[in-house]
């Protein structure tokens, strides 16, 4: 009588466990003789056994070595944990740390289309193209805020940019930011009202232009003065693009200057001006 | 007449003969073999502590191993230990003969079988549940016999055998499907 492959691995633990009768005994090893297949099973759950020898010998080498290796000193040890501890507390103040100037803390608010807390009518600075995330904030929070203890001018020198200013939530905006509008941007501060009353004006006038962003730059960050709805940024050390405090400047599409001028001049002549530059540059 | 033998002292005396044997069976029951001195330790405790318990029907290192196997399961389990691993994970460190010294990396006995491959087996070895896996790692104990094992782990021969030949078939298999997946990559 033969047995075939079937038969065998339905009796292969029984083989393993030394359970088979003398009968089957005899017919599973003469299975195996002519069997290649079974033969290889067994051979390969056999083969199991040195493995775990193996295993077990490299397990006592680490047990024993483990056991008489000397720990580290107990310095090692807390350095260890207030390392750990410290990273810790780094994590917490940087998640938890309360962010006072506005809605940007970690993650940056989208500008565009959302009304800032220091712009009631929603009008602040609007950055066309500009992906949140990339752009910079890098006054510590309280600083610059507007309201909170405006600080002096900052020095402004040969090598500062030409134009960088940072809006009420404290995130910078550069030309580029712009690139593709018309530009116009009036330089004002607190001592100089009709200035600020001047861009105002303009504001209202071609506010709602598409193509036209207007902005008021002042360089002390402040209260907004009373009446005052147009775009407030404040100067960042940079040059404003060579434009003194009273005067305006246009830049077109490609952000090059092109027209400059004073702020403090016949408000229908200004107007008439601007508008004039503003459509030759196709801001409409 | 003779003064009568003191029971702390043969108590000692055994553990001391047996305490390889003991370790050997604490490194096949734990997971992790850094722990196999300390399981040793805390189960010749209870074993001191409880020797009054011991009725003399099996041979003290059998009564001991058992102790040691328990206690190698449980170890595992204890958070407080598990924390304690976690913190000082890099606590061991190795003495050169110079003074200075250097991360542990135990040397490799394995002999023909390259280390990956036997750190890939005690992967698997651990993956097998426990009733599978202390029978066969007991099995390559040292002088270690299948009525051995059925008597400190109380099961019937029979059961060892067939736990052996599952865990055996289970190891093949999860080695065959490494193997396997290596390839394909």
């Amino acid at each position: 009588m033969k047995v075939d492959c079937q038969w065998f691995s339905s009796k292969l633990e029984a083989f393993f466990c030394d359970s088979l009768d003398a009968q089957e005994l005899r017919l599973a090893s003469e299975h195996l003789k002519t069997c290649l297949s079974c033969r290889s099973e067994v051979q390969a759950l056999r083969d199991m056994d040195p493995l775990v020898k193996r295993l077990l010998e490299f397990r006592m080498t680490k047990a024993i070595a483990g056991a008489h290796a000397p720990r580290r000193s107990l310095g090692f040890q807390l350095g260890l944990a207030g390392a750990a501890m410290a990273l810790v507390s780094i994590l917490v103040f940087v998640v938890f740390l309360p962010h006072s100037d506005g809605p940007g803390g970690i993650l940056p608010t989208l500008q565009t289309g959302i009304q800032s807390p220091d712009s009631p009518d929603g009008s602040d600075a609007k950055v066309d193209g500009t992906a949140p995330a990339s752009r910079a904030k890098p006054d510590a929070p309280g600083q610059k805020s507007p309201g909170i203890n405006p600080g002096s001018d900052p020095a402004i020198t040969d090598n500062a940019p030409g134009f960088l200013v940072t809006d009420p939530s404290g995130y910078s905006t550069s030309l580029e930011d712009y690139r593709g509008r018309v530009l116009l941007i009036g330089v004002w501060s607190a001592d100089q009202p009709e200035a600020a009353q001047s861009i105002q004006r303009l504001y209202q006038t071609f506010g709602s232009r598409k193509e036209v962003r207007i902005l008021g730059v002042t360089s002390r960050s402040g209260e907004r003065p009373a009446g005052m709805t147009f775009p407030m940024v404040f100067n960042n050390g940079s040059r404003l693009l060579e434009t003194s405090s009273s005067n305006y400047v246009v830049v077109d599409k490609e952000g090059n200057v092109q027209m400059r001028g004073s702020l403090v001049a016949d408000a229908s002549a200004l107007t008439t001006k601007i508008r004039a530059k503003l459509d030759e540059l196709g801001g409409r | 007449m003779a003064a009568a033998p003191d029971p702390q002292y043969e108590f000692e005396t055994a553990a001391r003969d047996c305490r390889p044997f003991l370790l050997q069976i604490a490194v096949a029951s734990a997971r992790n073999p850094v722990d196999a001195e300390d399981i040793v330790q805390e189960a010749l405790l209870r074993g001191f502590r409880g020797i009054q318990r011991f009725r003399g029907d099996c041979p003290l290192r059998i009564w001991l191993s058992r102790i040691v196997v328990r206690v190698a399961i449980n170890h595992h389990r204890s958070a407080a230990r598990r924390l304690k691993r976690w913190v000082f994970f890099g606590d061991v460190e190795m003495e050169r003969e110079d003074g200075s010294h250097h991360e542990f990396d135990p040397p490799d006995h394995s002999r023909n079988v390259p280390r990956e491959k036997i750190m890939d087996v005690d992967r698997q070895v651990n993956r097998l549940p426990a009733e599978f896996k202390v029978p066969l790692m007991m099995l390559a104990v040292d002088g270690m016999t299948i009525p051995e094992i059925a008597e400190i782990l109380e099961i019937p021969q029979g059961t060892v055998k067939s736990r052996v030949f599952y865990a055996r078939k289970r190891l093949k298999s999860a080695l065959e499907d490494r193997l396997g997946r290596s390839r394909k990559q």
